[in-house]
């Protein structure tokens, strides 16, 4: 039983940041309908990420002076009511979750004084580069190289589902600077900064079937990246990326994707006659809510573990698995609530039908996760 | 080294002694394991120092009430811990001997003669308080509003299931780990098959939900304030045993079915238990209306919270 844990306390300034939070969104959400809402962290406003920044709300957990020192606590409860809320935070997202810790991590001054505040202001954007057209879940069959040139690398290759890299001016790409794949599989990968405008970058976005366009395929063609662009240590790009994947994994991003809908619909349900209301569709609303609620106590562990400096990837693991698996339950048990639903409701549940099928993908597939906790129980 | 670290520890050894007797599979209460459990003074431990007790809340126990739930719970220590806290609550004596938690009928809770032996005495509510009784005397009676006494039974028994809940689950999973990896079809144990990994793992998910919801459960119990908690918890428990039992048996194939085999007594106790003080339409049907009153996001927040941090203005 040792796998989770005791309660831990929200510290009282957690709570008054949700207030803080809630009184900055009341200035946006009247102009949200409930399809923008369900775009959530793939909504994209700059406007909006400059507002964040400005409050000190992107990389608040950073030391001085790239950040506020604040507590893992603190950031977790400002995502949640983004999220929650249905916030158009997709483009200072990434950064804050995991580009700007990795920075700060492995990163040199250089690096960290370059890139850091303007990822805390909002203006600069950050996209993964790990995908390959031949490289999904097997990330170590990566092919894209980087080879010696006088003062720097010459990158090729390509990258695929890069998410929002329309919109990015740097992303932090995975090549391989020894090679070839099928005989270095994890070794001889390195991370790059990689500032979007240079010569020989092109970034065509991938129309989805939501008629919307989130995934990119970025060609690098002879790319020439300077030494001091190489994030962390030449070689260690596999281990780099592991610890990254784990926050990539840990967050309320990864069961709050569908919500926007759940509590549109409790809201409708709100305004009627409770003669009108049937018991079963409550129990329908009473099972989304108490879902959410026990993967919100499994995210606030892991983020008890971030705050502690512990490992949290096998509780970050089973959060992801189990919850993708309920923000894909949520379209088809929200649009059984209605005869039918008001078009702006009908919008939000198809958009959200539509988005499903990536929410068991993005971050680590389903048969991943799966594969990595069959690991933590010793049968693999 | 607290208290219910020591009382978990003699509780591990406890049924790990009577782990491999040969016993009759349908039996309720092992006489050996309670007599030395009444040694320990576990019946007790939720009761206060006046009454002989170590005053242990739900959070401390959850490790023991988990455990004995993972092998079975041979004896009813869960029923009869939370039985005594309630009759001392109520300003009573606690039992002497086993008690199984009851309730009239017309609201989930177990049979007599069914769901535990016929002659057992068993803590209910008679229509003005919480009192122990033979189940025989025990009147058909139905219920027009419940009066704090019963509400108190009905959240203390519904938790307790989710605590038992999340220890058969965890049972269940160690299980059929170690049956994964000692049976061999096709010439390789069965956890080398990609299809059983990944049903081990959802198993693993399902029993790690039910702990996280069972710990929040407890500490907001012992703050006080449970019953938005326990509604979700036991609901996610119950999910989580319609998962978990098929998961549990499919890994196991035909053996998981058979009456000696330790899964059955595992499987058999979730499912009683996913019944008991209310099935999962009762608390979805709670929950669903906690949503219409607060908005689905703040009820979300006041079910998983952690404790003292209500005030979210």
């Amino acid at each position: 039983m040792s796998v989770t844990e005791g309660v831990t306390m929200l510290p009282p300034a957690a709570l008054k940041l949700r207030r803080e939070v809630r009184e900055f969104l009341a200035g946006y959400a009247q102009d949200w309908t409930t399809f923008d809402r369900a775009h959530s962290w793939a909504g994209v406003d700059r406007e909006f990420s400059r507002a964040v920044g400005k409050r000190g709300w992107i990389g608040m957990t950073w030391p001085a002076p790239w950040g506020a020192g604040r507590s893992a606590f603190e950031r977790f409860v400002l995502q949640e009511e983004m999220l929650a809320a249905g916030a158009p935070v997709g483009l200072h997202w990434v950064a804050d979750r995991q580009s700007g810790p990795l920075i700060l991590k492995v990163g040199t001054l250089e690096q960290q004084q370059r890139y850091l505040p303007g990822i805390a202001s909002g203006d600069i954007s950050f996209c993964i580069g790990m995908s390959e057209p031949n490289a999904g879940s097997d990330l170590a069959s990566l092919e894209s190289r980087a080879d010696r040139d006088t003062g720097g690398w010459r990158l090729n290759g390509t990258k695929l589902w890069t998410t929002n890299a329309q919109y990015c001016q740097v992303m932090i790409g995975l090549f391989r600077t020894q090679g070839p794949a099928r005989e270095m599989r994890q070794g001889g990968l390195t991370q790059f900064l990689i500032e979007l405008d240079c010569p020989g970058i092109e970034v065509r976005p991938i129309a989805d079937l939501n008629g919307e366009s989130h995934f990119n395929e970025v060609v690098f063609n002879d790319v020439f990246v300077p030494d001091e662009r190489v994030l962390g240590t030449e070689g260690q790009g596999w281990e780099q990326v592991t610890s990254e994947l784990a926050l990539e994994r840990s967050g309320s991003e990864r069961f709050l994707s569908a919500f926007p809908l759940v509590a549109a619909a409790a809201a409708k349900f709100a305004e009627m006659p409770e003669a009108r209301i049937e018991s079963a569709d409550l129990a329908t609303l009473g099972a989304l809510i108490a879902e959410t609620a026990v993967l919100r106590s499994l995210s606030l562990m892991v983020a008890g573990k971030l705050e502690r400096d512990e490992d949290p990837s096998y509780l970050a693991v089973i959060t992801k698995d189990l919850g993708a698996e309920l923000e894909q339950r949520t379209a088809p048990a929200v649009r059984s609530l209605f005869d039918m639903p008001a078009a702006d409701l009908r919008k939000a549940i198809e958009h959200t039908t539509r988005a499903a099928p990536t929410f068991s993908l993005r971050g680590g597939a389903r048969e991943i996760l799966r594969g990595i906790t069959a690991r933590s129980l010793g049968v693999r | 080294m607290s208290i219910s670290d020591i009382l978990l520890e003699q509780v591990v050894r406890l049924h790990a002694d009577r782990q491999n007797r040969r016993r009759d599979e349908t039996e309720e209460c092992d006489p050996v394991l309670w007599a030395k459990a009444e040694e320990l003074g576990l019946p007790l431990a939720m009761c206060p120092e006046a009454a002989g007790g170590f005053e242990l809340k739900w959070s401390e126990l959850f490790d023991v009430l988990a455990h004995s739930a993972s092998c079975g719970e041979p004896a009813p220590l869960g029923d009869t811990l939370v039985a005594n806290a309630l009759l001392c609550a109520a300003g009573q004596a606690p039992a002497q001997g086993p008690v199984f938690l009851s309730l009239p009928s017309g609201f989930a809770g177990r049979e007599p003669g069914l769901n535990f032996p016929a002659d057992a005495r068993v803590l209910t509510f008679n229509g003005a308080a919480i009192a122990l009784a033979s189940p025989a005397g025990d009147a058909d009676r139905a219920i027009a509003a419940r009066p704090p006494q019963e509400d108190q039974l009905i959240l203390a028994g519904a938790l307790l299931r989710v605590v038992q809940i999340a220890g058969a689950l965890q049972g269940a999973l160690d299980l059929s780990v170690r049956y994964a990896q000692e049976r061999s079809q096709f010439g390789r144990p069965l956890s080398k098959f990609q299809a059983v990994q990944h049903m081990l793992a959802q198993l693993a998910s399902e029993a790690v939900a039910t702990a996280a919801a069972a710990r929040m459960a407890c500490a907001r119990m012992d703050d006080g304030d449970g019953s938005l908690a326990v509604a979700v918890a036991k609901l996610r428990a119950g999910r989580a045993v319609e998962k978990g039992a098929m998961l549990a048996h499919q890994i196991h194939g035909a053996i998981g079915i058979t009456l000696e085999y330790p899964l059955a007594r595992l499987s058999r106790n979730m499912w009683r238990w996913s019944e008991d003080f209310g099935g999962q339409r009762h608390w979805a049907v709670a929950v669903g209306r906690a949503g219409l009153a607060r908005g689905a996001w703040e009820t979300v927040i006041a079910a998983s919270d952690p404790i003292g941090a209500s005030d979210n203005g």
